[in-house]
């Protein structure tokens, strides 16, 4: 088993990758009462079209069969696996996003029940006609509350207008239509190609014993038997810069809501770089908009802003952007003086440079408070986006970061990089 | 144990190295009402982002930034009739940051933003007032446009149609915000100063002796805190509903129901162990049945709240099936009633009420809730004496709760005409 101490963090995270291919990651944390644990596979509602393992020719499934497993995985023929945890006191659940669908418990007690739970249940699936249909009334409603969910509408319909003709641009549950298609075969196909162990991560933090819980996870695994991994065929439809540069859409809210995104044209680097890049994006976006810039107040003093504004860099297997939202009684305002401070960023950031050790010590804060929650370090945790580089180099990454690697950075992903405009308004 | 640093003023610390952080409350706690309720949001928004120190939300940042992005705030909160004033911080342990020490400052910066307000002629500055007033009420606003939260608040207006302070949410009352002034409110909150109830709450690496004589600028005078009730015991009443339409595509359904049952009380453990069964864990039987077993919803659970004695229930639906899902509801009352649940999913839940607490016990925040909670109730259950309460809860102790439910109010809002 491998270990790793990091000084910075006071942390020590012990790794193994099994040789069925699932790589297990464990960090013990003292002092703490439960253990969180979280299996990833490298599979989300992108991920519609793809050679099958061990077919030739692609296939396309429905949009939002990701999430779909995900829901029908718990069901077995004569259980529930949500029944089983809670026998042992666990509290499961899973999610899935645009890259990746993850199940998890958090348990107290009996660690080694739980962990066999978790990848009993991920591992063997179980669809039957009857059970798939039934899902669809539960999803159907999923879909539905989202639906009537401001914030969500403006989130996936930015993500929509920065991927026009993408997957990416499907919402990642799917629609009604799109889900009623789906049957158990698609759904075990799925979970064939893409939930064989070498497409999978394992990862447990809390109160635990690295070698025994190894262990216990190698005894389960070595116990199953599984096809000979193969190397996943993703099948992308052709790169487009193609954006949908703004979009209006009426619902019955209060107030209206403003969501700008900027999809990253740029060629990202990789391994270590890769994650410098992410920060030092965001601490260059801090430096523009963040509470400390002068555009900031200037702004939320003539009311073009409020409290509700915010703003999230996201970077995900193929592509990169940045999503700002808020509230603003005048749209029109919001989105001209934001995409303003966005063409001036170079100028901006030249002058901002007596801000820069104050944002820097908030990245670094920010980051070593993140190492109090368990969710909040094994869900941020992605051992392939970075190469051999992780959440637990990032203190690291920000305290070496300066100035000029924030505007270089910040120069390459706006001067390439596409913005839309969508805009929640009040009607019906 | 809490020491008392002047009559009415405590301090409770937690030394723990759990964590990477330390985090620390300061409480003005007092009996509550709308008028006051709605007082401390305002206070609250205009504290968050001004002191005479820290005159804008960019100089304020920068403070918080330098001191390794320590985290400010200030919140409203509200226990049974009591209600509170919140200003909360978090900073980085000094090891991790190379030995500088965070808690001083810290410590003087919150002295700084509590007792050094911006004013101007014995007011809140007006500008700034003026702004923070008209974002509040903006805010108050767009709540509504969360329909789960604002089906719940209708609920809430249903079922203490005859108690305001229970019927206003926690952001306040909208015409009362509207109506308080800069001076008006200055002068409340010198009045809040000086007479609410103190309570400090600090967890993390820290001793009692390092805040004691951090805290001793802070001059903290005698207060007279009269014995006031926490628990609001509302009467039995005459059921009431209410149907809403809306242009939305899910419709919520909304229950309260009375179950006489209060946070430390006679058969409160029992009430724990009804409600995780009934909806309070997602091998609950509203989630098996409304959800798993009928495909009528996404979400569908109940919450039992001990400071008044009330269990809600909650569940987005298609509005055809209305009917429907009130009659599974009420079928699985009745099958806890007659006790026609079976020993596994009993033992489960018991299980997973207990994982639930003792994880509690890895939440910094939570840590710092709870002894702030307890020194308001003057008692402790330490998570092994609730552990062990809630292992003696049996069968029919369960079915007997299912029995004492009344269903007082209905809340139902329609989707209709949906695009």
């Amino acid at each position: 088993m491998k270990q790793q101490h990091y000084s910075d963090l006071g942390e020590t995270l012990y790794s193994e990758t099994l040789s069925n291919g699932l790589r297990v990651y464990l960090l013990p944390k003292a002092g703490f009462h439960k253990t969180y644990a979280v299996m990833t596979t490298d599979y989300g509602s992108i991920d519609q079209s793809f050679v099958p393992l061990n077919g030739t020719a692609p296939v396309t499934q429905p949009a939002g069969i990701a999430h779909f497993l995900e829901h029908k995985m718990f069901e077995k023929a004569d259980h529930d696996a949500f029944d089983t945890f809670a026998h042992f006191g666990g509290s499961s659940n899973a999610f899935t996003s645009f890259t990746h669908t993850s199940y998890l418990f958090s348990a107290t007690h009996h660690l080694k029940e739980n962990l066999e739970t978790l990848l009993d249940f991920v591992q063997d699936p179980y669809f039957t006609d009857q059970t798939v249909n039934k899902e669809k009334g539960i999803i159907g409603q999923e879909i539905q509350m989202y639906e009537d969910d401001p914030n969500s509408r403006a989130y996936f319909g930015t993500i929509a207008n920065l991927y026009p003709n993408q997957p990416l641009a499907d919402d990642i549950a799917g629609s009604i239509e799109s889900i009623d298609k789906i049957k158990p075969a698609d759904l075990y196909l799925a979970h064939q190609t893409f939930y064989h162990p070498s497409n999978m991560s394992l990862f447990v933090v809390g109160r635990l014993e690295p070698a025994e819980t190894l262990e216990w996870i190698a005894a389960n695994q070595s116990g199953k038997q599984f096809a000979k991994p193969a190397p996943i065929q993703r099948i992308l439809p052709p790169a487009s810069q193609q954006i949908i540069a703004h979009k209006q859409l009426l619902m019955p809210v209060e107030r209206p809501k403003v969501t700008i995104g900027i999809r990253g044209m740029d060629e990202l680097p990789t391994g270590l770089n890769r994650l410098k890049y992410e920060d030092a994006l965001s601490l260059g976006f801090t430096l523009l908009l963040g509470e400390t810039a002068p555009d900031f107040l200037s702004l939320y003093d003539k009311g073009i802003i409020d409290d509700s504004f915010g703003y999230n860099i996201e970077l995900q297997r193929g592509a990169h952007h940045v999503i700002m939202a808020g509230e603003a009684e005048d749209p029109e305002a919001f989105e001209t003086a934001v995409t303003d401070i966005l063409h001036h960023a170079t100028d901006k950031l030249a002058a901002a440079g007596d801000r820069f050790e104050a944002v820097q010590r908030e990245a670094i804060g920010s980051t070593l408070s993140s190492f109090n929650s368990l969710e909040a370090i094994a869900n941020q945790f992605d051992d392939r986006l970075y190469g051999d580089a992780s959440l637990f180099d990032e203190v690291g990454v920000i305290k070496a970061l300066n100035m000029a690697d924030v505007m270089q950075t910040m120069e390459q992903f706006i001067s390439k990089a596409g913005i839309s405009l969508q805009e929640i308004a009040p009607g019906h | 144990m809490p020491k008392q640093l002047a009559k009415g003023v405590w301090l409770n610390v937690i030394p723990t190295t759990q964590f990477k952080t330390i985090s620390m409350t300061v409480d003005f706690i007092a009996p509550g009402n709308v008028q006051e309720l709605s007082n401390r949001i305002l206070l609250a928004q205009l504290l968050e982002t001004s002191s005479a120190q820290y005159p804008t939300q960019t100089s304020l940042a920068q403070k918080l930034s330098m001191m390794y992005g320590a985290s400010y705030g200030v919140n409203v909160f509200r226990y049974g009739l009591q209600e509170g004033l919140r200003f909360s911080s978090t900073i980085i342990n000094d090891h991790f940051i190379g030995g500088e020490s965070l808690l001083a400052e810290m410590v003087a910066f919150l002295h700084s933003v509590i007792y050094q307000p911006l004013i101007k002629n014995d007011a809140f500055e007006p500008v700034t007032f003026t702004r923070q007033k008209q974002n509040l009420m903006a805010y108050l606003k767009s709540l509504n446009d969360d329909k789960q939260y604002y089906a719940e608040q209708q609920l809430s207006q249903l079922y203490f149609k005859n108690e305001p302070f229970f019927a206003t949410s926690l952001y306040g009352d909208a015409q009362t915000i509207n109506a308080i002034s800069a001076k008006s409110l200055y002068v409340i909150y010198q009045k809040l100063l000086a007479t609410n109830q103190i309570q400090i709450t600090v967890a993390g690496d820290v001793s009692e002796t390092n805040l004691v004589s951090a805290l001793e600028d802070w001059q903290l005078a005698d207060r007279q805190i009269a014995d006031s009730e926490l628990i609001y015991r509302r009467p039995q009443a005459e059921m009431v509903s209410k149907t809403e339409g809306q242009p939305l595509q899910q419709s919520k359904l909304n229950m309260a129901y009375k179950l006489p049952v209060y946070y430390r009380e006679t058969d409160f453990y029992k009430a724990l162990v009804f409600n995780g069964l009934f909806g309070g864990t997602p091998i609950s039987m509203l989630f098996k049945n409304v959800r798993e077993k009928n495909s009528l919803a996404y979400y569908a659970s109940s919450r039992f709240d001990g400071f008044t004695g009330t269990l809600l229930v909650q569940t987005g639906i298609d509005q055809s099936n209305e009917s429907a899902v009130k009659a599974i509801i009420a079928e699985q009352l009745d099958a806890i009633a007659n006790g026609q649940f079976s020993d596994e999913v009993f033992d489960q839940v018991v299980a997973s009420l207990i994982n639930g607490r003792e994880s509690r016990l890895d939440s910094q925040r939570a840590l710092v809730n709870q002894a702030m909670l307890d020194q308001l109730l003057h008692s402790t259950v330490s998570a092994a004496d609730w552990v062990k309460q809630i292992k003696r809860v049996t069968r029919e102790d369960v079915a007997k709760m299912a029995k004492q439910v009344h269903l007082q109010a209905v809340y139902f809002l329609k989707g209709e005409d949906a695009k």
